[in-house]
């Protein structure tokens, strides 16, 4: 029976928090406080300036769009027929008086560059005919 | 000293009371705002917090059948001025020479107009290019807002300008293609919702909602720019050799109804259209859709179809002409009095006899000569996708002042007015198997995520047989080869044609100008094309033959030779 009476040794099996003072509890409940309070503001800061750098970039995306409508604009000015027509009298050359066909075996020159949604469904293929 | 008892009275309960209903009505209130009329309040909020703004969508493109640009939108600038801002007289001056030196204005007018304008925000600027533009918004002028806009822009300049058309300050097409696929060329505005200050400006990283816009589909046309400059070319020159007004050319695929080119003369000029001057808003009408004529010989086309697709005559049937013709006792003449003697329907065609012509009515009797006219279209519009188009005038035995004449002269293309489309149209059925094929000049639509709808050839009678038509191509080839020198005829493809030669129709005679055309097409065995050419009111007389037909055989020989046609005249170099 005496086994029996005595205590049963104390083991520690939970979580084993530091010992704090009393202070050291406020300052660290403190510093808990004061990241709560930071972190939204730390979060909203970088929801701003990643904001702010998507307007830059949208900003940027669309001046793209705008110079490439520009530029599509002065291609399609550069070869109209009437500015080539117009440069090709500049250089001295005229329009062909007598046509004589002759039928070749070569391949047709090469399509033009522009995009392809907008060529026709099934382009002719160049029939050989040169004037 | 004894406390005197304080006498029990019930004026506690007065603030009491006082307080509770106070709080009551509080709590009403609160109940009745926050819970009963939540939506609305919270609706009212909701309005007061955010504003909206409608994004315009791009405007599609037209582009001619090879993807050529004819049309299309480049961004912009419209810029305004806030008033208050520039109450201050140096703010406004610097303001104002940055501006001018930017946009061309004068600096003392921009003042002038801010400050006399009464008004919060003030346009000092339309359509200023997009590069100028940004820059001045980036140097921060003072006072200066910039709203996005755009302007229509046509790189081939005025090629095709009374197909494509013109769009008014709404980016609302006005007319031409612009006006009847307007709908369509403007896409899906999109909305932007955002969170506003008081001034109803957007909070910086506020809350924004966006509804994209769907930026139209861009249109390609079955125009073909190369051909469309042969056309406005060859035009140019008949008009001014032959000291015509004006003139109308109109090239089709006789095979599909498509419009390969469509010139007029006089047109619009896009970079000097002024619609304050009467002269040039009624360039804005299509003359090849809304002009009427009165077609001339070139109706004979139509009236030996009939016949023959009736079969009441062949190529071969002949008649005897003694140089004019009685009908009802009226008496009609050839076009130039001529007495052609035993003549074939073939040479009826080729010499263009009035009174063969009206032998062929004659034989159809007015009934079904009119059946045929409705069958090949006459006297309804065609319904091609351009606005203002005319249905034509066909007199018929139930109008009041009806003729036996009429027919007779209808037989040979007088009292009857049809548009140029029109006589194109019909004339198409005539050889190309005998099919009406409703006129177009829209061969596909391209949306912007890449997706092409082509549009189908739509069918819309058979006048006359295959075989008919078959027939006719080989009478009208005879007319053009008819084995003497014909002006018409092309120097490296077989063609077919009629010319016409009317006098202009007025109140219930005719005038001393007239209209000269030829419709003719190649090559005589597989047309590839259709080309119509009108003069109106040449003042050097030459007749349609004359006129009309070398431009008819100059063009065929420059489309066919682009095209790609093989030659199908002798005196072609192989090697």
């Amino acid at each position: 029976m005496t086994a029996l009476d005595q205590p049963t040794p104390r083991t520690h099996r939970g979580l084993s928090l530091p010992k704090l003072g009393v202070s050291g509890w406020v300052v660290a409940g403190a510093l808990i406080v004061s990241a709560s309070a930071m972190a939204p503001v730390v979060q909203n800061s970088l929801m701003t300036t990643q904001g702010r750098n998507l307007e830059v970039l949208e900003g940027e995306q669309n001046t793209l769009r705008v110079e490439m409508r520009q530029l599509e604009a002065e291609i399609a000015r550069l070869i109209s027929v009437d500015r080539i027509a117009r440069r090709a009298s500049e250089i001295g050359l005229v329009p062909g008086a007598n046509a004589i066909f002759v039928t070749i075996g070569a391949a047709g020159p090469e399509p033009p560059k522009i995009p392809a949604e907008h060529l026709p469904e099934s382009s002719e293929p160049v029939s050989g005919l040169a004037p | 000293m004894a406390h005197q008892q304080a006498r029990r009275t019930g004026r506690v309960w007065l603030p009491a009371i006082a307080f509770t209903v106070f709080a009551a009505i509080v709590l009403a209130r609160l109940v009745q705002v926050q819970i009963l009329e939540h939506d609305r309040y919270a609706e009212e909020a909701r309005s007061e917090l955010y504003a909206s703004d409608t994004v315009f969508a791009r405007r599609g493109a037209i582009l001619d059948r090879n993807g050529f640009l004819l049309a299309m939108s480049t961004d912009t600038w419209d810029l305004y001025v806030a008033t208050r801002v520039w109450n201050d007289d140096a703010t406004a001056r610097s303001a104002s020479e940055a501006i001018a030196k930017a946009t061309g204005h004068d600096a003392t007018y921009l003042r002038t107009l801010v400050q006399e304008s009464g008004l919060v925000d003030v346009l000092v600027a339309r359509d200023v290019p997009y590069d100028t533009g940004k820059a001045l918004l980036d140097a921060d002028v003072a006072g200066l807002v910039g709203l996005p806009n755009t302007v229509r822009v046509h790189p081939a300049g005025d090629l095709a300008s009374s197909v494509v058309g013109i769009i008014g300050g709404e980016n609302k097409g006005l007319t031409g293609i612009e006006a009847w696929y307007d709908d369509e060329l403007l896409g899906t505005p999109g909305r932007v919702i955002f969170e506003r200050d008081t001034t109803g400006s957007p909070i910086p990283y506020g809350e924004t909602f966006t509804t994209e816009p769907v930026p139209g589909p861009d249109i390609i046309l079955t125009i073909d720019r190369r051909m469309q400059v042969a056309a406005e070319r060859a035009l140019r020159q008949a008009i001014k050799e032959h000291q015509a007004i004006s003139g109308s050319i109109v090239m089709m695929d006789p095979q599909t109804g498509e419009i390969l080119a469509l010139a007029t003369q006089p047109r619009l000029s896009f970079s000097t259209l002024d619609l304050s001057d009467p002269e040039q808003v009624r360039l804005l009408r299509n003359s090849v859709v809304s002009d009427l004529y009165e077609p001339g010989s070139v109706m004979k086309v139509v009236t030996a179809a009939a016949a023959i697709d009736a079969g009441l005559v062949t190529p071969e049937t002949t008649y005897e002409d003694t140089g004019i013709a009685f009908v009802y006792g009226v008496p009609i003449f050839n076009w130039n009095n001529g007495v052609y003697g035993e003549q074939t329907m073939e040479g009826v065609l080729q010499q263009s006899i009035n009174t063969g012509a009206v032998f062929m009515m004659e034989k159809l009797g007015v009934a079904k000569f009119h059946e045929y006219l409705d069958a090949f279209g006459f006297g309804k519009p065609t319904y091609i996708d351009l606005s203002g188009e005319a249905a034509g005038l066909v007199r018929r035995p139930t109008d009041a002042d009806w003729s036996p004449v009429d027919a007779a002269a209808q037989s040979f293309g007088q009292a009857i007015s049809v548009t140029p489309i029109q006589m194109v149209s019909a004339l198409a059925a005539a050889i190309n198997g005998g099919r009406l094929i409703e006129p177009r000049l829209v061969k596909a639509m391209v949306a912007h995520d890449g997706t092409r709808y082509d549009l189908p050839t739509n069918v819309v009678g058979q006048p006359i047989s295959a075989e008919t038509s078959a027939t006719m191509r080989q009478m009208l080839g005879a007319v053009v080869d008819p084995g003497w020198y014909h002006p018409g005829k092309p120097r490296y493809y077989t063609a077919g044609g009629k010319s016409g030669t009317a006098n202009v129709p007025i109140d219930a005679s005719y005038d001393d100008t007239q209209i000269v055309s030829f419709a003719g097409f190649a090559p005589v065995d597989n047309p590839r094309i259709l080309i119509l050419i009108k003069l109106d009111e040449n003042a050097d007389l030459a007749t349609g033959t004359m006129a009309a037909g070398p431009v008819f055989a100059a063009l065929v020989d420059e489309v066919l030779g682009y095209l790609g046609v093989q030659p199908d005249v002798e005196q072609v170099a192989t090697r």
